[in-house]
Order: structure tokens, then sequence, then C-alpha cells
């Protein structure tokens, strides 16, 4: 999918936006499973922070992350507008929890540009590009930064238990 | 002599006097005893010569008949007349010779009364004869008829002579013994009279002895006492005697007893008046100085009584004043009443609009009420609206991330998907606008509600002031009327306080009249205790003078 992903770049992609905070960002519609609203979540003793909880969708475990915790913006509220994106990432599906869903945007070759350079290289990680479209900045995310860095997280305290 | 002494002198005058009245009642009866035998002599000298006169007029009484007899024998017929007048004379003779028989007591007059009816009785017989023969007309027998009465006659004289002698003789008789008596009465009363003399004049040297020597001593020495001789004391040997001139003497002495005793308390008396007009005089000075004091009291309270008057006369103007206000706020708290009074009754209006309007203004939050629930419901409905809609654009969402992933055979999709989500989008907006609207009108609601709220409120403060205004009124109302009966009360009183002006005025100048009387009285009274000290200073010498006349009695 991701090679998908990287090849439609070549001629035209469409973004799934959503805001985290103030911020317009988005994903690889692509990459993105289904857009659901939150739901009952257990929470998971022991966790990282980042994780907010699991759900329960269709049969199956999706984990719930934080993206505004793990860009350092502090901890999400739940409102009703509140959103999870599911991804599939090595057969296991991650839930990105949203404040609001956006629009699912067009975007032509071209448009994208890379990254500021007065962006830290910690955060810079975490996103693909940079949108134009139509005078908004869409700040493109890369789950695979993002899923990494819950893992590298969650191996952290994890991996004493798993050795 | 002791006897005699010891003897009451009612009993000594009482012995005196029997004597003397014994003496005296002899006298009498001898008296007594002469009249009534003078009286028996002169009563036999009045029967004799009765006796003598009867037969004076049997005698004539004979001679008138033989008269009558001797006439009509002279004129030889019957006279009617004269043979009445013979008969009158036959009567009174007849009488005369029965009065002589009465009278008759002693044996020579009762045998000349019978000699003097054997003579008549013949005459008398003699008298008839010569009467028949007259009436049957023989005057010759009649005239020897006559002849012999006229014998008859000179008999029946002869011998009437002969007892009026005697009866002359016992006359004289009588005289005599009278005479006889009387001089022998005559005597013995100027023996006894004599005798009465002579025990008087004893029992009086007696009795003056017994009684008037001891007055005279008593009398003598009461004149010692008069001159003021109390040292003296009773004749003892008098006081000894049982008689009143013992009593007297007895007395004497406990009047001279007494006297010395009265004296004595006289004196202290005198004394005691002496220091007591002392002291009158000085009280009389102290009460003159008194009286002159309260006559300047009462000069001072005159002139305060005058001030007092014209104060009262001050206040009496003041309180005509006084009146007169109160008249006008009397009819300035009646015009009160009455605009009071339809404040009163506005008031009650104002109440009745604004319960109306309390109750109006419930219904309206009532009605402003069911309009919010009312948008309450529409907000459910636009919350329900607004849930789908989202749903919608979920799923629209989906729908294009679907139709993406499906590549270009999803475009077609794709574009419903993006229809359907601008419709969601729509229906969100539309339902934005009615929720906003639902929540203006739910605001609007409210902010009524709150204001009717307050202007209900705003009616119940106004209710509540037009109450208290209502009950201020009615206070006032109240109070209007306590003032106009407190003015009423007032005016009452002020018309009382007016009378007892005028009556203290009165009063005040009674008491000015009163005052001058008092004045009149205080100087009288000094002039009365003038009087009083110079009646002390008479008293003061009277008892000076009564002293001088106590000292004459030396006890």
């Amino acid at each position: 999918m991701a090679d998908t992903q990287i090849d439609s770049t070549a001629q035209a992609s469409l973004l799934a936006t959503f805001f985290v905070g103030d911020a317009l960002c988005a994903l690889d519609a692509a990459g993105v499973q289904e857009v659901i609203r939150v739901e009952s979540v257990t929470g998971v003793r022991h966790a990282p922070t980042e994780v907010v909880g699991v759900m329960n969708l269709r049969g199956k475990i999706v984990t719930l992350l934080d993206p505004r915790i793990i860009l350092g913006l502090g901890k999400s509220a739940l409102t009703h507008e509140s959103r999870v994106f599911i991804i599939e990432d090595r057969n296991e599906f991650l839930g990105i929890l949203v404040d609001r869903a956006g629009e699912v945007m067009e975007v032509e070759a071209g448009q994208e540009e890379p990254l500021p350079i007065n962006i830290p290289a910690a955060q810079s990680r975490f996103f693909q590009q940079v949108c134009r479209v139509g005078g908004h900045v869409i700040a493109v995310l890369n789950p695979h930064e993002i899923l990494n860095e819950s893992s590298r997280l969650q191996s952290g305290p994890v991996a004493p238990a798993a050795n | 002599m002791t006897s005699i002494s010891n003897m009451k002198i009612g009993k000594k005058i009482a012995l005196v006097l029997g004597a003397i009245v014994l003496i005296l009642a002899g006298l009498s009866g001898l008296s007594l005893w002469g009249i009534s035998a003078n009286q028996k002599q002169a009563t036999l000298m009045v029967q004799r010569l009765t006796k003598a006169r009867l037969a004076e007029r049997v005698s004539g009484d004979t001679a008138a008949v033989a008269l009558n007899l001797g006439r009509m024998v002279i004129a030889k017929k019957e006279s009617e007349e004269l043979k009445n007048l013979t008969l009158v004379r036959k009567k009174s003779r007849a009488e005369a010779v029965e009065g002589y028989k009465k009278l008759a007591d002693s044996p020579t007059s009762i045998k000349q009364g019978a000699e003097m009816e054997e003579l008549v009785a013949a005459a008398s017989a003699v008298s008839a004869k010569g009467m028949e023969q007259i009436a049957a007309g023989r005057f010759g027998d009649a005239e020897r008829s006559f002849k012999t009465y006229a014998a008859m006659s000179d008999n029946l004289r002869e011998k009437v002579g002969t007892t009026m002698q005697y009866q002359d003789g016992r006359v004289a008789d009588s005289e005599k013994t009278s005479k006889e008596t009387s001089s022998t009465v005559l005597i013995s009363l100027i023996v006894g009279s004599l005798f009465a003399l002579v025990g008087a004049i004893f029992g009086g040297i007696v009795l003056t002895r017994g009684i008037a020597t001891p007055l005279a001593g008593v009398v003598t020495h009461l004149g010692q006492i008069a001159e003021g001789d109390l040292s003296k004391d009773a004749s003892a040997e008098y006081q000894a005697r049982g008689d009143e001139i013992g009593t007297l003497a007895c007395a004497q002495q406990s009047m001279i007893a007494a006297l010395r005793k009265m004296v004595q308390e006289i004196s202290g008396g005198i004394q005691v008046l002496a220091s007591s007009s002392t002291e009158l005089m000085s009280s009389s000075s102290e009460m003159t100085t008194g009286s002159r004091h309260a006559s300047d009291k009462a000069h001072s309270v005159s002139a305060a009584a005058e001030e007092m008057s014209s104060n009262i006369t001050s206040v009496a103007a003041g309180m005509e004043q006084t009146t007169t206000n109160l008249s006008h706020v009397s009819t300035a708290t009646e015009q009160m009443t009455s605009t009071i009074g339809e404040i009163a009754q506005n008031s009650e209006k104002a109440r009745r609009i604004t319960d109306e309007a309390t109750k109006q203004a419930a219904r309206i939050t009532e009605q402003i009420d069911q309009l919010g629930v009312a948008a309450r419901e529409i907000g459910k409905v636009t919350k329900t609206i607004t849930e789908i809609s989202s749903q919608t654009n979920l799923l629209a969402l989906n729908a294009t991330i679907e139709a993406a992933r499906a590549g270009s055979a999803g475009k077609g999709f794709a574009v419903v998907a993006t229809e359907i989500k601008a419709l969601a989008q729509q229906t969100a907006a539309a339902t934005q606008d009615i929720k906003a609207r639902i929540a203006g009108v739910q605001s609007a609601t409210e902010g009524g509600i709150t204001e009717i709220g307050k202007v209900s409120q705003i009616i119940v403060d106004v209710s509540a002031i037009v109450a208290s205004i209502a009950a201020a009124i009615e206070e006032q109302s109240t109070a209007t009327k306590d003032i106009a009966r407190n003015i009423a009360e007032a005016s009452v009183g002020v018309n009382d306080a007016n009378t007892r002006v005028a009556e203290t005025s009165q009063v005040s100048r009674e008491i000015a009249k009163d005052i001058v009387s008092v004045d009149q009285s205080a100087k009288d009274m000094a002039t009365g205790s003038d009087h009083v000290r110079s009646s002390a200073d008479e008293l003061s010498s009277v008892a000076e003078g009564l002293r001088v006349t106590v000292a004459r009695f030396h006890t």
C-alpha cells in the first residue's frame, strides 16, 4: 500500500484531513481503512501515555493512539467531534485519535513541499510533507514513524516484561 | 336658863305666842258669849214689840169694822163697798190674832191672847149679826148691834192697851239685861288684854335676851370680818349652844375658815393674774407685731394676686388664640380626613389592579415556560438531526476514502459520496442554523421569563408598596381620626381651661378681695391687740389693787 501511495504521488493523491488541536493534518487516504466515532475505550494498564486504550471494531482489536502526546501537544480531550482514523500496519489495527475529521482533499502533483527547515529533527520525522491546498497548509503525517515511535515507546517499558 | 338657851327659837316664840293666843281665845269666847246674850235679848225685844203692834192692829181693825158698820147704820143702807172693806178688816184682824197667838210664849201673853181672841170672836159675831140686820133692812136692830159692837170694841181697846203696856215693860227689862251683859264683857276684855300685854312684854324680854344679844355679838364679829380681820374665831360659848344661835356660830366659824382659805387662794390667784397679765401684755405686743407683719404679707400677696390676675388675663387671651387655632386645625384635619379617604379608595383600586397584573404576569410566565419547553423539544430534535448529519458526513467520508482506495474504479462512487457529504454538510449547517435560532428563542424565552419575573416582582413590589401605602393611609386615617378626636378633646379641654381660667380669674379677684379683708382683719387685730395690751395693763393694775385689797385680810 505504501508503494501505491508513493506511486500515486507522482500524479495526484487524496488526503484524509483532520485537526489535531488547531493544526490541519492529514493522512494518505489510501492508507486509511475507515473513520469511526470514539466508542467504548478500554484503558490499558501500564501502557505508554500516548496509548489511550483499546477498542473493539467488529471483532478486531484497535489500539488507540493520541498524536498530540506524540507531537508533544499535551493530552487530547474526548468530544463528540472526536474521531478515530483506523489504519492497518503489519496486520495490526491502530486508531489515530483526532479532535475533528476534515474532508478528503485531492492533491495535485507539485503541491507538495518539503518541511520547513526550522522544524527540529525530532519532530520532523513524524511529517511526510506539507501540502498547500486552497489556502490551507496541510501537514501530512507519516504513519510509520508514529507507529515506530509508539512501538519504541511501547518497547521501553514493556521490553523487560517481554524478555 | 340653860334649858331655855338650848330651846329652839321657834319653840321659844311658839311658847310666848301660845300663851298670848290662849288669853286672846278666852277673851274672844267671853265676847262671843256677850254678843250671843245681847242677840237673844234683842230677839226677845223684837218679838215683844211685834206682839204689841199686832195687838194694836187688832184694836184698829175692830175699830174700823165698827166705823164701817156705823156708817152703814147711819146711812141706813147696805153698802157693798163698805161690806167689802169690813170683810178685809175682819180678815186682817183674824191674821193679827193668829200671829199674836203664834208669838205668845209666856203664860201672861198666852192668857192675854186668849182673852183677845174671845173678845174678837164675840165682836165678830155681833158684827156679823149687824150686817145681816142691815142686809135685812132692820136698821133699828142694826143700830143696837152697832152700839153693842162699839162697846165691845172699846173693851177690846182697853185690853189691848194693857197688853201693850205689859209688852213695853218686858222690852225695858230686856234692854236692861243687855246693858248689864255688855258692861260685864267690857270689863272682862280690859282685864284679859292687860294680862296679854304683860305676858307679851315678858316674852319679848326673854326672847330678846336669848336671840338678840348673841346676834349682836355675831354682827360685831362679822363687822370685824368685813373690816378684814379674820384672826378671831367665833365665840365658843355660842358654838356650844344647841339652838339656831349655836348653828349660826358654827356656820360663822366655818365661814371664817373658808374665807381664810379663799383669801389665801385669792392671793395666789392674784400673783398668777399679775404674771398672766404681764405675759398677756407681751403676747399682745407680739400679736401686734405679728398682725403688722401679716398686714405687710397681705399687701405683698395682694400685689402678687393682682399680678396673677393680669397673668390670667393674658393666659385667657392665649387660650382664645388657641381655641381659634384649634378650630383651624380641626377644619384642616377634616379636609385631610376626606383626602385620606380618597387616597385609601385609590390605593384599594391600585391594589386590585396590581393583583390583576400579578395574575396576568403569572399566566404570561406559564405560557413562556411552555414556549421554552417547546424550544427545548425542538433543540432535542435538532440534536437528532445533527447526529444524523454527522453520521451521514462520516459515512460520506468513509465512502470517499473507500472510493479513493478503489482507485479509478471508484471515481463515480466518489462523486456520489461527495454529493452526500455536501448534503450532510448543508443539513448540518441548516441544523446549526436552527439550533442557533432555537438557542436564540430559548435565550429570548429565558430573558422573557426573567423579565416577566422581574416585572412580576416589580408588580409584587408595587403591590406591597400599595399595600403599605394603604396600611400607612389606614394608619394615617386612624391617626387623623385620633388627631381629630384629640383636637376635639383639646378643644373641650381648652374650653374647660377657659372656664377654669375665668373661674381662676374670679377666684383671684375674690382672693384679692379676701386679702383686703385679711389686711383689714390684721389691722383690726393690731387694734384689738392694742386694746388687749391696754386691757392687760388695766388687768395688771386691777391685780395690784386686788393684791392691796387682799393684803387687808390678815389671816
